[in-house]
């Protein structure tokens, strides 16, 4: 019991020592140390051991010289944290004015180009209703007025008139007729009378009752009209 | 005791600022109070003073960006020891891949860095002695078991009581004082001995 005892009181006096060595006892503690110290002259010893090779290192001013290092970490904090800070705030910005808006204006840019540039299917068969209806009225009233409006007879027309009707009320129809017939192929966007189809629409267009006219038509003559339709000239 | 309450309270009331406002002073406080601390502890781990210097800036980012969440369940000083050691654990990782990838070789020339004294006020001899000495206590030091190599680093360079030592280690404060004790005990035999060798030639 003796012996533990003291083994506790030099296991206690051990704990203390690098303490008071370096005088970070409290004064309860440093009390008990130095009033027990005697007892133990291996302490001693290692008191003055401790205290010669640590006054060295003391002299040296070590922890100094490293806290040297970190003299101005909290500026150099500082000043890294602002960098992060705007960083991340260009970075949001940056990427709507550098990849966002230039995206949008090209996607706009392009979707007014295809609108411009390409027509779609249904636009082909379409026509401006008053272009339709002066286009009917005209061709209607050669069609009605004469005898001679003939499309059969056209074949043997040489002078590249459509219709036969008086010459002087021909030329000027077939004029009108002609820049009709040219904007209705226009809005086609066919670019050229080669397709027998657009030949179609454009008949129905300007006149339903040709349309019917046309399916008697036979296939020859109807291969001499549409010669004869490459042959229409633009007004200018 | 006393003390350190004050100096506790003081360091919430940072923190607090830190949290509510951004405030610069704040922070500036903040690093001052720990700038030492995280520092020797990232000195330890990765034995370098320029790659230190650099963790100890990045461990101070990433403590301040995140203190919202500190819980006050611990010290300060225990959230940062493992704020320091975790990120200087992933930095020795780092290094250990680019040294293996690179092919890395150590500067022949370079010897461990010493601190620089200061030189006008020391002549030569002076200078070399303190060297030495600087150089048998780093080996010393390097020598201790890792526990007791902690300890005394965080007694005797940052002045942590046993109390805030045990919640960073995990370690009761009679085991921490007996390790203590240890350390202190071999660093000064094995100078003792360089220093009997020196004498002895």
């Amino acid at each position: 019991m003796v012996m533990k005892m003291e083994d506790n009181n030099f296991k206690r006096m051990q704990e203390l020592l690098p303490d008071y060595v370096f005088d970070k006892l409290n004064s309860e503690d440093k009390q008990f140390f130095e009033d027990n110290i005697d007892a133990y002259p291996e302490l001693l010893t290692e008191i003055d051991d401790i205290k010669s090779v640590f006054a060295k290192f003391d002299k040296m001013d070590f922890l100094d010289k490293i806290d040297n290092k970190t003299r101005n970490t909290s500026v150099r904090v500082l000043e890294k944290r602002g960098k992060t800070k705007s960083y991340n705030n260009y970075s949001s910005f940056g990427f709507l004015t550098r990849f966002a808006l230039p995206m949008a204006i090209m996607i706009t840019l392009a979707l007014v180009y295809i609108n411009n540039n390409f027509v779609f299917d249904n636009k082909a068969v379409s026509i401006q209703e008053d272009v339709s209806l002066e286009i009917e009225d005209n061709v209607k009233s050669i069609f009605d007025s004469s005898d001679s409006v003939d499309i059969i007879s056209y074949s043997e027309n040489s002078d590249n008139n459509l219709f036969a009707a008086d010459d002087i009320e021909m030329e000027r129809l077939t004029n009108k007729y002609q820049t009709k017939i040219n904007e209705a192929l226009d809005i086609t966007n066919t670019g050229n009378i080669d397709q027998m189809d657009d030949v179609y629409y454009i008949y129905s267009t300007i006149n339903p009752v040709a349309v019917d006219e046309l399916d008697e038509i036979n296939e020859d003559d109807f291969k001499i009209i549409y010669e004869e339709l490459k042959n229409v000239k633009v007004q200018n | 005791m006393r003390t350190q309450a004050l100096a506790l309270n003081n360091e919430i009331d940072i923190i607090e600022k830190i949290v509510s406002k951004s405030d610069d002073r704040a922070i500036t406080l903040f690093v001052r109070a720990n700038q030492s601390f995280v520092f020797h502890t990232a000195l330890r781990y990765l034995k370098d003073y320029d790659e230190a210097d650099d963790l100890t800036q990045e461990v101070f980012i990433k403590a301040i960006d995140n203190i919202a969440g500190f819980r006050q369940d611990s010290s300060v000083k225990t959230w940062l020891y493992r704020i320091t050691t975790n990120m200087c654990k992933n930095a020795l990782r780092k290094k250990k891949v680019v040294n293996f990838l690179s092919f890395y070789k150590k500067n022949e020339n370079s010897e461990e860095e010493f601190i620089e004294l200061k030189s006008e006020e020391l002549t030569p001899h002076t200078k070399l002695e303190f060297k030495e000495t600087e150089e048998t206590f780093l080996n010393a030091y390097a020598k201790l078991p890792d526990k007791q190599r902690e300890t005394f680093a965080l007694r005797y360079f940052d002045n942590l009581t046993y109390e805030e030592i045990s919640q960073i280690l995990g370690t009761s404060t009679g085991g921490l004082k007996a390790n203590y004790f240890q350390a202190v005990k071999k660093i000064s035999d094995m100078m003792k001995q360089y220093n009997g060798d020196e004498n002895g030639r």
